[in-house]
């Protein structure tokens, strides 16, 4: 454990050199003077040669790299244009709604996705089964952004069970008030994922289910929902963790729709408004914590799966 | 709590207890305010937002652009119109407890104008030259007298005064919070910074000390909510109390509920289409007339706006003294358009570059109105290639200085609401031949020596009745060689709880509570 | 070369048993081939011109006379919109993968075949690209490039190489040590002409599954980039931006909005079908993404 521990953290690090230098770069890649591009077209001259000297926007590439890196390491990631705020506490705020909306979205996809796989591979060729193959084509192939207004339409607008939009009543904070709010947001960022562990979970406990052991099992007269549980499920369940971990980048990613669609205040609708403002610090200041998010996620998953299956070890 | 969810009730009644007996209004934003620095204001949002929690010298009387006196007392004006003088109010203090005096004014005005001022980083001061840059000097005489010199005489200087960007704010909290002032605001307005949680809400609280005495609500909360459905949505299961510019074809249906109440103001507001007059085929009168006669600017307001706002037949709205329709007149006749432009020397139409925002201020329907504009534009011909940008990219983009006029479109949607109340603030602001940006907003860059000077003498009279008849030539002059299409005047719909009382709207668009009581 | 022959013969009488016995599958196509025709036929069927309307007929439900489909807030026909959209929307989504794959690809056998130092630094880009959640490396470039419809395709496609790029390199790694390859090798032919008649080609049907596959997530990704007012400008007709814009009379009149979601999903929903089917025949491995 200990090595691989060490040795997975050590692949690591290149991986978040490259995606450092490829925030850092987003500036001097688009279009214009990184400094004209950070205080928009009104800047006075004077602003300008002041950034420019305080970016060391005259040095080489790489010392500026160098020092943007060592200031995102301090904690300065520097000052949104159009929210005039500092980007770090502004982005944090956001991440964590965002983290929020995920995590829920996470829980109920993995929960309902294990359920139906492993239901639907048990009732192979079944009615059952077949209804859960059309719902889990329907669920992926259906866009956020369009099972969301439909969500809204039905449940928030006709029926009126839901609120429609933001995380929390005014100057509320229960925890009841934000599942509340979170119900709808996370089904809809859920549907596309969990329809999609539910086929992987069928098609694993398919596999598991015809091998020998499960056919013994079930020959010494065990009863099925013991077999299903107790031996093929647990033989299943390393690779549907697998599973699950790959949805992460899905899960931040199809926030961003989600958030626009609900109102809800995570870093996806931050990010929009950044892009369409140009406001070049802020979408470095996103993009880089939600990378970093993503790069941990991946190394929890693999650290989970050594710990849930200890055979495994990196080669 | 009306017509709210079964379920929503639950969890907000176990949540959160019913507890909840302060009076409050929640107030639903159509975006997230910016900056809540008064002098950094430059959206509805934000001053919505800031404007309950500061003052000025003088004020804007309840629903109108008249003037009052607020921090100072009372004021002088020397006879040849330079030197204006000040005597504060005893007395008042800052939300932070500092006393407001002389000197907290000079550094209000001096922190935007003077590059050399300790706090002049702070922020960035779009409005600073527009409602200061004609003061000369700003002196403490005594604790309590402030005496200010102007350049050159300026008839609406002491409007401008009233105005967002000449608040005053506390020097003590500058010195403390710096740049961040603009997230921790202090003033001396009704109501006083409590917390503001970024994409979430801004909540204020009731000044208790205020000097025209506390307003009776205790809190307003400020809930930026993007989506014009969703803010509906809010409205009416009771989350938010009070909004504006909701969805225009739903308006029908909740006039007829007696759960909310309407307040409406003609605006003064002006929605046009600007022509860059330094391009072909702009540069041509009559070939502005063409574009204007070719535009059902009546089947837009009545249709698409469903009537929340009126045709505009003159740059100037009908809420501004001075406005006059004896103007020269711009119906929808798509055969007169034509004849126009062959009169022009263009009878095949031509093809231009047209910009419009994705939303903005002011801009109403930006992107629909701009689609329908384009389609009547090629029932004459005029083929109009819409580019459509970020209300912030699109403003950089189209208020540039004349040597740059080459890189802005052949024509551009724009609008306008007034600062001030004076009409100096529409016709010399957007069509005076040295408005030019960055001076100010002749964004076409229209140029007229005769309405230049009728203008300049104008603005330089102080007495209102002298300059009436000055301002009804200019709009005269200007509607008969059309440098803008003006296509209508916003009326401000404001909608709220029926149980929100004594709310009137005021002509500049922001929302005053202290008048305002909760009917139980 | 014998595996070649063998998957062209095993290909075809499974794609009759496909057509003939499966109806969903027959229905799928029929429908996707009805959307891809009249988007091809557009300026043909007589339809009303698409940026042109009425205001006087704003809003009018399905069903109205002349408007099958209802219109706009524009008075704009919903049907012709629509229509139009889906020209925009196939065009977007095809080419996005088309590009995407031809980069990806490339660069994956390239990668898996000479393997060594290039390979190292190929994988070593692909794990920052893979850093970042697809979506938001597809916003990334759009912050580059600022937004648009076209710099919104070439974004959704470069989010997308890498997925190519792995389903190629792990091809075409098996297939360096195989027998054929060797011997193509032994026998002196150029390296080029191994990489496409053997490698590339014995390669093709799990590129084409994730192809297909792909197709209906780009135009997803696509008519989101868009929903997010990023990509199509107006007049424009795309289903993304229809569907956001029609969320403004979504109390009124949800047909406009509606609609075009519909018609997105219902695109995805077939090619998706398709797709599984494709993928069942051509190869029977799951491929996650």
């Amino acid at each position: 454990m200990g090595p691989y521990l060490l040795q997975r953290l050590l692949v690591t690090v290149p991986t978040l050199f490259g995606v450092s230098v490829l925030v850092f770069l987003t500036l001097h890649l688009a279009p214009g003077d990184p400094a004209q591009v950070i205080l928009g077209p009104k800047a006075t001259e004077t602003s300008l040669a002041d950034l420019r000297r305080d970016l060391g926007l005259d040095r080489p590439i790489p010392v500026q790299y160098g020092r943007w890196l060592a200031g995102v390491v301090t904690g300065d990631w520097g000052r949104s244009i159009q929210l005039k705020t500092a980007v770090l506490p502004l982005v944090w705020t956001h991440f964590k709604a965002t983290l929020i909306l995920s995590a829920a979205a996470m829980l109920f996809a993995a929960g309902s996705g294990i359920l139906l796989g492993v239901l639907s591979a048990v009732r192979a060729g079944k009615l059952l089964d077949r209804a859960a193959i059309v719902t889990t084509l329907v669920g992926y192939s259906l866009p956020a952004f369009f099972l969301g207004l439909l969500l809204q339409l039905a449940f928030g607008l006709w029926l009126g069970w839901f609120p429609v939009t933001g995380m929390y009543q005014p100057e509320g904070g229960g925890v009841l008030d934000l599942l509340a709010h979170l119900v709808l947001p996370a089904v809809t960022l859920a549907a596309g994922i969990g329809a999609l562990i539910a086929r992987m979970t069928r098609a694993t406990m398919m596999e598991v289910l015809s091998q020998d052991y499960v056919r013994t099992a079930n020959a010494k007269g065990l009863k099925r929902v013991s077999v299903v549980f107790r031996h093929a499920f647990r033989n299943a369940f390393i690779p549907i963790l697998t599973i699950l971990g790959l949805q992460v980048g899905y899960i931040l990613g199809g926030a961003v729709l989600v958030e626009e669609v609900f109102g809800w205040p995570g870093v996806g609708t931050l990010a929009v408004n950044a892009i369409l403002a140009r406001d070049f610090p802020l979408v470095q200041g996103v993009t880089l914590l939600v990378a970093l998010a993503y790069v941990l996620a991946n190394l929890v998953t693999d650290l989970l799966y050594t710990l849930v299956d200890p055979r495994i070890s990196y080669a | 709590m009306r017509r709210s969810s079964v379920f929503f009730f639950l969890f907000f009644a176990i949540g959160w207890g019913l507890a909840q007996n302060e009076s409050r209004i929640v107030i639903g934003l159509q975006a997230e305010p910016v900056a809540l620095d008064p002098a950094q204001l430059s959206d509805y949002n934000s001053s919505r937002a800031a404007m309950p929690m500061f003052e000025g010298l003088v004020r804007f009387k309840d629903g109108s652009t008249e003037l009052e006196p607020a921090l100072a007392e009372s004021w002088e004006v020397s006879e040849d119109g330079l030197t204006y003088t000040f005597t504060m109010r005893e007395g008042v203090t800052f939300h932070d407890g500092t006393p407001v005096d002389a000197e907290a004014a000079k550094f209000s005005f001096e922190r935007q104008i003077d590059p050399e001022h300790p706090y002049h980083d702070t922020g960035e001061f779009a409005y600073a030259e527009f409602t200061l840059g004609m003061i000369d000097s700003v002196e403490v005489q005594d604790p309590m007298t402030l005496q200010v010199t102007l350049e050159n005489p300026f008839a609406p200087f002491l409007s401008n005064l009233a105005m967002h960007a000449a608040s005053l704010v506390s020097p003590a909290a500058l010195e403390q919070y710096g740049r961040d002032f603009a997230q921790n605001p202090v003033g001396t307005g009704p109501y006083r910074f409590v917390s503001w949680q970024r994409g979430t809400e801004l909540v204020l609280e009731r000044n208790p000390d205020y000097w025209r005495g506390a307003p009776e609500v205790e809190r307003l909360v400020y809930r930026p909510i993007v989506e014009d459905q969703a803010r509906l949505a809010a409205l009416e299961s009771g989350e938010i109390d009070f909004t504006v510019n909701l969805p225009v074809d739903d308006l029908p249906r909740l006039r007829e509920d007696p759960a909310f109440r309407f307040e409406e103001q003609a605006g003064m507001h002006t929605w046009y289409l600007v022509f860059n007059v330094k391009k072909e085929p702009f540069d041509d009168p009559l070939v502005r007339k063409a574009v204007a006669h070719a535009i059902d600017r009546q089947a837009i307001v009545e249709a698409l706006l469903g009537g929340t706002g009126e045709l505009a037949q003159n740059l100037l709205p009908p809420v501004v003294w001075s406005y006059t329709e004896d103007v020269e007149q711009y119906p929808y006749d798509p055969e007169r358009a034509q004849e126009l432009l062959a009169e022009a020397g263009y009878p095949d139409g031509f093809e231009v570059e047209f910009w419009i925002p994705q939303s903005g201020s002011g801009m109403q329907q930006p992107v629909a109105m701009g689609t329908v504009i384009q389609d009547f534009l090629s029932r004459v011909g005029i083929t109009a290639n819409i580019q459509q940008f970020e209300w912030g990219t699109y403003l950089d983009r189209v208020i540039v200085p004349e040597d740059q006029a080459e890189s802005v479109p052949a024509m551009f949607e724009m609008s306008w609401v007034g600062d001030n109340g004076d009409p100096d603030n529409f016709l010399y602001i957007l069509l005076s031949g040295d408005q030019f940006p960055a001076n100010g907003f002749n964004l076409g860059y229209y140029n007229n020596p005769e309405v230049d000077e009728i203008l300049r003498t104008a603005r330089q009279t102080t007495d209102q009745e002298a300059r009436i008849p000055l301002y009804e030539e200019a709009q005269r002059l200007l509607m008969a060689d059309l440098p803008i299409v003006p296509v209508d005047h916003e009326a401000q719909i404001v909608v709220m709880d029926s149980s929100i009382e004594g709310f009137t709207p005021h002509p500049t668009g922001v929302f005053r509570f202290e008048t305002v009581r909760l009917a139980q | 070369m014998t595996a070649d022959t063998a998957s062209q013969t095993s290909r075809r009488p499974s794609f009759q048993r496909l057509f003939l016995r499966e109806p969903v599958t027959l229905v799928a196509s029929l429908l996707l081939l009805a959307v891809i025709l009249s988007a091809l036929l557009a300026p043909y069927l007589g339809l009303p011109n698409p940026a042109e309307g009425s205001l006087i007929d704003r809003l009018q439900p399905p069903g109205t006379a002349g408007h099958i489909l209802g219109t706009d807030e524009l008075g704009r026909d919903m049907l012709s919109r629509l229509v139009w959209g889906g020209r925009v929307s196939l065009v977007v989504g095809f080419a996005a993968v088309g590009f995407a794959a031809l980069l990806g690809v490339t660069l994956g056998i390239l990668s898996g075949y000479l393997a060594g130092r290039f390979d190292f630094w190929v994988q070593r880009l692909i794990d920052v690209l893979m850093a970042f959640p697809y979506i938001l490396l597809a916003l990334i470039v759009v912050a580059i490039l600022g937004p648009g419809l076209v710099n919104t395709m070439v974004a959704i496609a470069i989010a997308g190489i890498p997925y190519y790029v792995r389903i190629a390199r792990g091809s075409a790694l098996a297939l360096r040590e195989s027998e054929f390859v060797t011997a193509a090798q032994a026998a002196g032919a150029p390296t080029w002409r191994i990489l496409v008649r053997h490698v590339l080609s014995n390669s093709l049907s799990p590129i084409v599954v994730a192809a297909t596959l792909d197709v209906g997530f780009m135009i997803m990704a696509a008519a989101g980039m868009s929903f997010l007012g990023l990509g199509a400008q107006p007049p424009i007709s795309e289903w993304g931006v229809m569907l956001s814009d029609g969320r403004q009379y979504l109390r009124v009149a949800p047909w406009v909005s509606l609609l075009p979601g519909l018609m997105i999903f219902l695109v995805v929903l077939t090619l998706n079908l398709l797709g599984d089917r494709l993928r069942d025949m051509l190869d029977p491995r799951t491929l996650g993404r």
